[in-house]
């Protein structure tokens, strides 16, 4: 491969796979009016990450993503048992439960030495858009070049994939009316937790290859932008995906191509161009759809 | 076809609420659903929420919102086939709506989303149906057309029990009433339950006048 | 930094932590009434370009980049902006208000990566300074730095003492202050305000992302132990500011006794356990209410 491609064209995979795994799982949060909990989940699983890294010793992905998942339950669990016991309102009871599960993982994080470059705060939190390449191997099939992090985020985008295929319609029922889903549902319980644990391995997924920052627009913007103009929930997430990849693609050379266009020194952090367009995205896809319903 | 009534506050929607296990509630009483638990007898208890309850900025149709009614039967892996729809669409000529079945529900008038919660719950085929204040805020042709949905449901067998805000027209709609003042003050035929003493003790006609 | 040593740095940077503790819990219990923890959240991810930007400016007309004021100012602009933001994208539809939260949180952070970005390739910035923000360092915390909190802090505290019955008075019942002829956008936006500076001033120390913690567990801790009532919110405010100084406290003597904590996890840490603890004291109080 090429100099350029063979660093573009993977960051290019892994913000497009990202887009379909966070991005069409937002639109359920966002349909069930929850679209802080991808915060919070995204948060949350900072402790259970660190500590599927130390007891693995290594950076084993799927001890990672066991204690991400704990971590993720346990949350959930514990905001859920805040709101019943003291009936505070939702957004304070994730703002202390989510934000004390990072403050344990940070405190993990910095104490037990687990300093290595894929835990390092800043990369969690920003991503490595612009560092993931593609390297040929000396020998051996071409795939082993991929960046592991595409691998992740492959299984993460089939997943959430699979997931809207096999219970969509239950995730629409339960979205707009969750108290007849329940008493009228085939199996209301699962159907919710399936979407959680699924939304949990997206975010885990993302972490590294384009950080938190992205996968907090990702959870909210795509199904946001295309909300004003969806006319059924099918076409809010094929939409979502269509503009949401769109944005990815741009911003991406946005932020690459920035010493030309914007005079400035050095590449910009990818991730953060990208959540920036989706969130500007995001007013003008309504104010576009008020324009056009007052000509009509 | 029986009205829950009395005065705001008296627990009327708690009632049902707690009854479906919306709502937690410590009872000595066994509470049973066609002899059974509530679990096991679900599908055959359907229930009509008020529409305030809901946000209809939702992307749908009303199709697909009556059609959700019928997701339970359809079963978890299949997908909404043609059968599915024409009973919805059937529902939705029985309330009324037949030529609004591709509108976005955001765009119906209070009564025409109130009907379309009512269709939902008309493709369940319950036996049972629990309705939330379905004739506040509504229109009369919403108030006329549901009335009649009812009647024939009551008049194939179906039970009705509806929390109802106006006394003036429980006579009309209704044959039996439960009145209740957060404890049962009486229940009954219309006649029988709505007595003016009945309704004093319920609603305090004689309590103190306040200053 | 040597443990138990009590030099003068020291106790400027305790005053420092526990003033802030106290105005976060103050601040809080009022935010908290209002129902807006989450725009904490926001206004303090939100900070980020505003540092940024600040930092670039500072240095673009030699005032120096790392100026406390420069910077905490220009957080506070951009945290401010967050939030408008959030008040005029919850209000249309399909969007809501847990909309309007993520699309601010999402495009300010996502700009404060960007610039960020910029900051990092710039010759005077450095990558300590993008951690310290993030996560909060009181070891950071110089003695400019301190007396700018201090101020701040002061401001503020004198400002919510001041309108202390006008802000309960909406929190707790919107229609009755309209009617009584409040201004309550007015006051919406001076609570606004006041969250801002909280967050601003407590970012050094806590962090960006962990300071809405002290703004929200001591305030939710103050509400189960005291009564939650607009005429009482007086008093839970005290408590509230109580256990806010309290766990920065805690937080301060954390980060300097154990080697690599950081001021912000403990603090956080120590707020939300007061939480937790308190809770058995709502579920009583709930149980008498109800027999």
């Amino acid at each position: 491969m090429s100099g350029s491609l063979a660093i573009d064209l993977p960051a290019i995979a892994a913000a497009l796979l990202a887009t379909i795994a966070c991005g069409s799982l937002g639109n359920w949060l966002v349909l069930r009016k929850e679209a802080m909990t991808g915060d919070a989940i995204a948060h949350a699983v900072l402790p259970g990450l660190v500590a599927g890294f130390l007891v693995s010793g290594a950076r084993s992905a799927v001890a990672m993503f066991i204690g991400a998942a704990l971590a993720g339950a346990a949350a959930v669990l514990l905001t859920t048992f805040v709101r019943r016991s003291t009936r505070l309102e939702a957004g304070a009871a994730l703002g202390i439960v989510f934000t004390a599960f990072f403050a344990l993982g940070v405190l993990l994080l910095e104490t037990q030495g687990a300093r290595q470059v894929d835990l390092d705060p800043e990369c969690v939190l920003f991503g490595s858009l612009e560092t993931l390449f593609y390297a040929a191997p000396q020998d051996g099939p071409w795939i082993a070049g991929v960046p592991r992090e595409l691998w992740a985020l492959a299984a993460a985008a089939t997943l959430a994939l699979g997931l809207n295929i096999a219970f969509g319609k239950e995730l629409a029922a339960h979205a707009f009316d969750p108290i007849h889903a329940r008493l009228a549902g085939r199996a209301p319980l699962l159907v919710e937790r399936a979407l959680l644990a699924v939304v949990t391995a997206a975010i885990v997924a993302s972490f590294t290859a384009v950080g938190s920052v992205l996968v907090l627009a990702l959870l909210a913007c795509p199904a946001l932008i295309a909300a004003p103009h969806a006319r059924s929930v099918r076409g809010q997430l094929a939409l979502s995906l269509v503009i949401g990849g769109a944005l990815a693609i741009g911003g991406y050379f946005l932020a690459a191509h920035a010493e030309r266009l914007l005079g400035s020194r050095s590449a910009l952090n990818a991730a953060g161009m990208i959540a920036a367009l989706m969130a500007l995205a995001v007013p003008c896809s309504h104010a576009l759809r008020a324009l056009v319903s007052r000509r009509a | 076809m029986t009205a829950l009534i009395g005065p705001n506050g008296a627990g009327k929607s708690t009632l049902i609420k707690s009854l479906l296990g919306l709502v937690p509630f410590v009872t000595a009483e066994r509470i049973a659903f066609f002899g059974a638990d509530f679990a096991s007898t679900r599908q055959r208890v359907a229930y009509i929420p008020q529409r305030s309850q809901i946000d209809w900025n939702f992307p749908a149709s009303s199709l697909d919102i009556v059609a959700m009614g019928r997701y339970a039967q359809l079963g978890l892996f299949r997908r909404v086939g043609r059968e599915t729809r024409d009973a919805a669409r059937a529902a939705l000529a029985a309330v009324g709506l037949a030529d609004a079945e591709r509108t976005q529900i955001g765009a119906l008038s209070g009564g025409q989303q109130q009907r379309v919660l009512v269709a939902r719950a008309l493709v369940q085929d319950a036996e049972l149906l629990l309705l939330d204040e379905p004739f506040a805020n509504v229109d009369a042709f919403t108030e006329t057309r549901l009335a009649e949905v009812l009647q024939r449901l009551r008049a194939d067998g179906t039970t009705i029990l509806a929390v109802h805000h106006d006394l003036r027209s429980v006579r009309s709609h209704f044959d039996s009433a439960i009145l209740l003042s957060n404890t049962i003050v009486a229940q009954g035929a219309v006649a029988e339950a709505m007595t003016d003493a009945k309704l004093a003790q319920a609603y305090g006609f004689h309590a103190e006048p306040r200053a | 930094m040597s443990a138990g040593s009590l030099g003068a740095n020291t106790l400027g940077v305790l005053a420092g932590c526990v003033l802030f503790g106290a105005l976060a819990g103050a601040v809080g219990t009022f935010v908290l009434a209002r129902r807006r923890a989450l725009v904490a959240d926001v206004a303090g991810h939100a900070a980020l370009p505003g540092i940024a930007l600040a930092f670039l400016a500072g240095e673009a007309l030699g005032l120096g980049g790392r100026t406390p004021w420069l910077l905490l100012a220009g957080g506070a602009c951009t945290a401010l902006l967050a939030a408008w933001c959030v008040a005029i994208l919850s209000r249309w539809r399909r969007v809501g208000a847990d909309g309007a939260l993520a699309v601010s949180l999402a495009g300010f952070f996502g700009l404060g990566a960007v610039l960020f970005s910029v900051v990092q390739s710039h010759p005077a910035g450095s990558q300590g300074g993008l951690r310290t923000l993030l996560l909060g360092s009181a070891a950071a915390m110089g003695h400019s730095e301190v007396l700018t909190l201090a101020a701040l802090a002061c401001a503020t505290l004198v400002l919510l003492v001041a309108f202390s019955k006008e802000l309960a008075l909406v929190a707790f019942d919107e229609e009755f202050a309209r009617t009584a002829g409040l201004p309550v956008r007015r006051l919406d936006l001076l609570l606004t305000l006041l969250l801002v500076a909280a967050v601003v001033a407590g970012m050094q120390l806590a962090g960006i992302v962990l300071v809405v913690a002290m703004l929200i567990a001591p305030a939710a801790a103050a509400r189960n132990i005291g009564v939650w009532t607009q005429g009482r919110l007086g008093g839970v405010t005290c408590i509230a500011a109580l256990i806010g100084a309290l766990s920065a406290a805690i937080g301060v003597f954390a980060s300097r006794s154990t080697a690599g904590v950081p001021t912000g996890a403990a603090m956080t840490l120590a707020a939300a356990a007061t939480f937790l603890a308190t809770i058995p004291l709502a579920r009583t109080a709930d149980r008498s209410a109800r027999a």
